[in-house]
């Protein structure tokens, strides 16, 4: 090993690394977990006691159903329009219950489910690379290192299935071979072809599917569109979540509904990170006032950092765009071998390339899975190898792979992807190698949800990568659409009824009663304090400093010195914040401050919480590599003590107070637990 | 608190998305409108094709005046004696009128919907041929429209605009073999009045406004009339150029030939 | 470099908007024209005034939200790029650069550059959708699709849903949307079912609340998902269709 992801000594002695290197660098003071954080109880996730294989069929087998005629009786709320949202709401709808849609979108089709480009998992097994619902779950649990359930992954494979019959039926064109078959494409971390996709636009096809099978519940009637309306806040009473408040972004006008049940389908928290390849609208607020009501936070540590993005190549650009994992297949990752090297890199001889992937893992080279290429790539940078203005990237070259297969076979596998490089960097990736660098884009953490998809909020559920089910410590390539889609139309159309039917005879809790009000008024009094605060800088400020945090302690590889000194920037960060927050313009109308300045303040608490997960998972997972905790450059889990999904509680004394981390114990029965290796 | 439902009416109500419309569109609908445009422009390029055809006599090298006063005979006696007289003549008349009020209505209407609907910033646009022509349809129309007015005073009716010579007359006599006919010297009224140079100018121009005109609404009428193949589409915008060049070059060259004196 | 940005500024829908001149001196030809607008917030921001409201989501070209005229046409200067995907490039050193909220009488002003769009989702509610309930769609291998047609289907199932085909057009017209929703609808098996139900439905929606086609093609230039200009036939086509089979709809 030549060089090794870099330890925190390491990037103390590089104080260039980050804005924050000026403080407390390399402190080695001991740290004190239980300074941070309660261990809680064991959480029953509601898991069948069967073989995980036949677990769904026995839960459905057990659910309460509703008669027909009463489902109109019923009022469920749903918060976001993405694959999940959109689908949960139009199967609901279909089904005849009483459906109230929320979005801050102005139509459902902008959600982020839209940006997917790769495609979607399905094991439907057509083909003779002996696929299999087990092979598929096998794949899934050992990709996401352990830390999620079989059984959710059991299901995900077996309704996967009809997924895709149900989503190209609603219109997504799915790609088709000559025969005029389903055509399937291979994708990292799997060696069978179950891929199903439409170009690189597959969440697009599949968001604009569901968006529409939404739009008819729309126009029938059983759906209600609550459009530019942004969830501030859960309402809670008698242990139940009884409905959500709601601030209308063009008249600023907060207002409660209530009903039955609520589903939050709001997508995840990577944003937090300041510029990721997510949407810049994307948000954590509805799941973290949720958390902040009771709901528990499942694993909020386990954020997906994909190895090529395009880096930034501005001072003032605003986000990540996400470059497709296929072209690795093709392209070859190198560095120079010399610091700052700032030749064109077509001049740069193959001595001076150091192909670090390709010499560091023989066996996999570029093709590694996500977690190993961004830490690696990562590495490189940080060790002042980057290249580009800024020094962030490293080359993504197709000079071999041109040569090889001809520059026409090229432009026929990737070329949307060229033309979107060359759009956004103005360079052509046929003469110029790409510049590529790791971004946050997925998060695998969310809220917690048992096998129903319920949080720990008795009528609140969860789905898409709102909750932390499926992917365990890091998600596949391609099944995250497929989550989205199963929780939506296969999983929350059975688990929801089962919790209404406790329910039959009881109205939506009044909207003037005592909580509704009080809720109301908990969201009016912060977005006061908002608008009131006497501060000299906007909220982008303030997430430009905590991304810079995050991206320096808690992101490809992380140690508990550089955590807890994470943990300390954030709690001062989040005073500054108050002291110094100025949110221009009023609350009576469209402002976009005011909403970035909430989701701020959101983002100010998960990342405390996020970091002290980091720091008590006392392991390497997944996505989560604590540099403590490796076998040569390679995560290592500790089974013994850490197999399990940590939930957090958020703690009756507030935000300042230590937070309850209570564990869900994972057993495997199926995929036996087992070490990953690349080389 | 029995029906809660009910009581909610003075709770602030979260506003609800506006769905589709449940009354009927605008009559006519646009989309019909668009194919009566189409149906009609049809009739029109057809007619002016047939109209081109009888004009080209004029360059026939032998006895132009004879062929082309023949065929304006003909056309008056056209399904003679299937229907008598001039029967045919005026269905035919009456068939292009009808089909002016409905193209020139559609236009208006469709011009109004438009204009109705364009938005308040000013615009920059591509200077495509067919922005350039398309935005100007409702002009070069309009042109066409006043152009047919002068056309029908000066050559069939022969009032205000006519020429001095200008007769309706029976003047010419047509000799088939034996038998002669007595017939009106078209031939001599164009000649006579595309000896006036102002009228000769104006019906050089009037022809490239038509082709402008032609070229962009044979390209619509594919549009109106859903053609979406690949090839059908190619095909009619080569088209639409072509018969537009055929109309302006074969139509405006006849004035140009009378002043010129190649024809007399 | 230094741009000068004249800015339509809008309080609210019925409010009398206008222009408000500001320059942007650190703009960088990398930018792309929303982070140029983002700069200009900033600036916005530190001197206490409102920042400029405009809408953008993915910025990566595929989510519809961005869209804003810039000196008159939809997006920026270069065609068939996104607003996401534009960028200061274009400009020269000292350009005065126009913002302006989507013209067209169906996009009224939410606030300054951000509008209405509801209007084409209306249209796809009308019909632009897929009767199948979840669960009850037979198995997708057992329907033949050819290549070509799920390749052409792409084509028009490509739109983002952005409107700049709607600002884009001197009539307001929005047949590019809807023909690209139809043809793409018509291309695949589930959709036929009701092809003609929805053509009827759909275009009366369109002429309720959009204008109609010149044929100019304005749309098709300006279009971020290079929708073929080939959809604003696919309107007329499946109307005239749907007019011949006399099955009474809606």
């Amino acid at each position: 090993m030549n060089a090794r992801p870099q330890t925190a000594a390491a990037r103390a002695a590089n104080p260039s690394a980050g804005p924050a290197a000026t403080q407390q660098k390399g402190a080695s003071v001991a740290i004190d977990i239980d300074q941070m954080r309660v261990v809680g109880r064991p959480v029953d996730g509601q898991v069948p006691d069967v073989h995980p294989r036949d677990a769904w069929t026995d839960r459905k087998l057990h659910y309460n159903l509703v008669n027909p005629n009463n489902r109109r009786r019923f009022k469920i709320i749903v918060v976001g329009t993405g694959l999940s949202g959109a689908g949960a709401a139009a199967a609901l709808g279909e089904l005849g219950y009483d459906v109230e849609v929320f979005s801050f979108h102005d139509v459902p089709r902008r959600a982020h489910s839209i940006a997917a480009q790769g495609g979607i998992n399905s094991p439907r097994a057509r083909k003779v690379d002996n696929d299999s619902i087990d092979r598929f779950v096998k794949d899934t649990v050992k990709g996401g290192d352990y830390r999620g359930r079989e059984q959710d992954a059991y299901r995900l494979g077996e309704e996967g299935i009809r997924v895709i019959n149900h989503m190209q039926a609603i219109g997504t064109s799915f790609a088709r071979e000559y025969g005029g078959q389903l055509a399937t494409r291979s994708f990292g971390g799997v060696q069978v072809s179950r891929t199903y996709y439409t170009r690189g636009q597959t969440g697009q096809q599949l968001e604009l599917a569901a968006a529409h099978a939404l739009s008819r519940q729309v126009a029938a009637g059983t759906c209600k569109l609550h459009a530019r309306q942004e969830m501030l806040d859960l309402i809670v009473k008698d242990g139940r979540a009884q409905g959500i408040v709601v601030r209308d972004l063009v008249t600023g006008k907060v207002r409660a509904q209530t009903a039955h049940a609520v589903i939050l389908c709001t997508g995840g928290y990577g944003n937090i990170y300041y510029k990721a390849t997510l949407a810049k609208n994307s948000n954590a607020t509805a799941i973290w006032r949720a958390y902040k009501r009771g709901a528990y936070f499942a694993n909020p540590c386990f954020v997906q950092i994909h190895p090529t993005a395009l880096p930034l190549m501005s001072q003032w650009q605003s986000k990540k765009t996400l470059m497709s994992e296929s072209l690795r297949n093709d392209g070859r990752i190198w560095a120079p071998r010399k610091k700052q090297d700032d030749r064109d890199p077509n001049t740069i001889p193959e001595a001076e390339r150091f192909y670090f992937l390709e010499e560091r893992y023989p066996a996999f080279g570029n093709l590694v899975p996500r977690d190993v290429a961004s830490r690696n790539i990562r590495e490189r940078i940080d060790a002042g190898y980057g290249v580009g203005s800024l020094r962030n990237a490293v080359y993504l070259d197709f000079k071999t792979g041109i040569e090889r297969l001809g520059a026409k076979l090229i432009r026929e596998r990737y070329s949307n992807l060229f033309d979107m490089y060359e759009e956004l960097t103005g360079e052509d990736p046929f003469t110029t190698p790409m510049r590529i660098a790791p971004s946050v884009h997925f998060t695998m953490g969310g809220l917690w949800t048992d096998y129903d998809q319920m949080t720990s909020i008795p009528g609140l559920f969860a789905g898409g990568e709102a909750s932390w089910a499926y992917h365990g410590a890091n998600r596949l390539g391609a099944n995250s659409l497929l989550s989205g889609c199963v929780d939506g139309w296969f999983t929350l159309p059975y688990s929801v009824p089962n919790y209404l039917a406790g329910l039959l005879g009881q109205e939506p809790l009044d909207p003037r009663d005592q909580t509704v009000l009080d809720t109301i008024n908990d969201v009016r009094a912060g977005l006061d304090r908002l608008l009131e605060n006497d501060g000299a800088y906007g909220a982008d400020h303030f997430h430009a400093k905590l991304g810079a945090i995050m991206d320096r302690y808690a992101s490809v590889s992380r140690d508990p010195e550089g955590l807890a000194t994470a943990i300390g920037m954030i709690r001062e960060l989040r005073q500054e914040f108050w002291r110094d927050v100025k949110v221009v313009g009023q609350g009576d109308r469209l402002n976009q401050e005011l909403e970035t300045a909430g989701r701020v303040a959101d983002y100010l608490e998960l990342a405390e919480l996020l970091c002290v997960d980091a720091l008590d998972r006392d392991e390497s997972a997944g996505a989560h590599f604590r540099t403590d905790h490796e076998i040569d450059g390679e995560a290592k889990r500790d089974d013994e003590d850490w197999c399990f999904c940590s939930a957090w509680e958020f703690p009756a004394a507030g935000v300042d107070a230590k937070p309850i981390r209570n564990f869900e114990p994972l057993t495997f029965r199926a995929v036996p637990l087992q070490q990953r290796n690349y080389k | 608190m029995s029906s809660g439902i009910q009581e909610r009416s003075d709770v602030d109500q979260i506003p609800v998305a506006k769905r589709p419309a449940t009354s009927p569109p605008p009559r006519p609908q646009t989309w019909l409108l668009k194919v009566i445009m189409a149906a009609t422009g049809s009739v029109f390029i057809m007619f002016l094709l047939f109209h081109l055809a009888g004009n080209l006599k004029v360059y026939l090298p032998d006895d132009p005046q004879g062929h082309f006063n023949e065929y304006a005979h003909w056309l008056r006696g056209l399904l003679n004696p299937l229907l008598p007289g001039s029967t045919f003549l005026w269905i035919f008349r009456g068939t292009l009128v009808a089909c002016l009020i409905l193209h020139v209505y559609s236009g208006l209407t469709l011009w109004i919907r438009a204009h109705r609907l364009r938005g308040r910033h000013p615009r920059k646009v591509h200077a495509t041929k067919h922005h350039l022509i398309g935005r100007t349809m409702l002009w070069s129309g309009l042109i066409i429209l006043t152009f047919i007015v002068f056309h029908l005073l000066d050559l069939t009716i022969g009032r205000v605009v006519e020429s001095k010579q200008f007769s309706t007359a029976p003047t010419y006599t047509l000799t088939h073999g034996a038998t002669t006919t007595e017939v009106t010297d078209a031939y001599a009224n164009l000649i006579h009045s595309f000896e006036r140079w102002p009228v000769a100018a104006f019906y050089v121009l009037v022809m490239v406004v038509i082709a402008f005109h032609l070229s962009h609404g044979i390209w619509s009428i594919a549009n109106d009339f859903g053609a979406t193949a690949h090839r059908v589409r190619s095909l009619i915008l080569l088209l639409a150029d072509i018969v537009a060049l055929v109309v302006v070059i074969g139509n405006a060259s006849i004035p140009l030939a009378v002043l010129a004196g190649v024809i007399a | 470099m230094r741009l000068i940005l004249e800015v339509w500024r809008q309080e609210s829908p019925d409010a009398e908007g206008s222009f408000e001149t500001h320059e942007v001196l650190d703009a960088t030809p990398e930018m792309s024209l929303l982070e140029l607008l983002d700069r200009l917030n900033h600036q916005l921001v530190d001197n206490d005034q409102e920042p400029v409201a405009f809408e953008s989501d993915c910025r990566e070209g595929i989510c519809g939200t961005c869209g804003l005229d810039v000196n008159g046409v939809p997006h920026g200067p270069e065609d068939n790029v996104p607003a996401c995907g534009q960028h200061v490039r274009s400009f020269a050193d000292g350009q005065t650069v126009r913002f302006t909220p989507f013209r067209a009488k169906s996009f009224p002003v939410i606030r300054d550059l951000i509008v209405d769009r509801t209007g084409l989702d209306r249209i796809i509610q009308a019909g632009g959708t897929i009767a199948v309930d979840a669960g009850t769609a037979p198995d997708a291998d057992t329907l033949l699709v050819t290549h070509d047609d799920a390749e052409r289907a792409l084509d028009f199932a490509a739109c983002i849903g952005c409107g700049a085909c709607v600002s884009a057009c001197p009539n307001g017209a929005a047949y590019l949307f809807t023909g690209a929703k139809l043809a793409h609808l018509a291309l695949i098996p589930h959709g036929k079912q009701e092809r003609a139900k929805r053509a009827r439905s759909m275009i009366a929606q369109m002429q309720h609340e959009f204008g109609p086609c010149s044929q100019i093609g304005e749309c098709a230039l300006a279009c971020p998902a290079e929708i073929p200009l080939v959809a604003i036939a696919a309107v007329n086509r499946e109307r005239l269709r749907a007019g011949f089979k006399w099955r009474k709809a809606n």
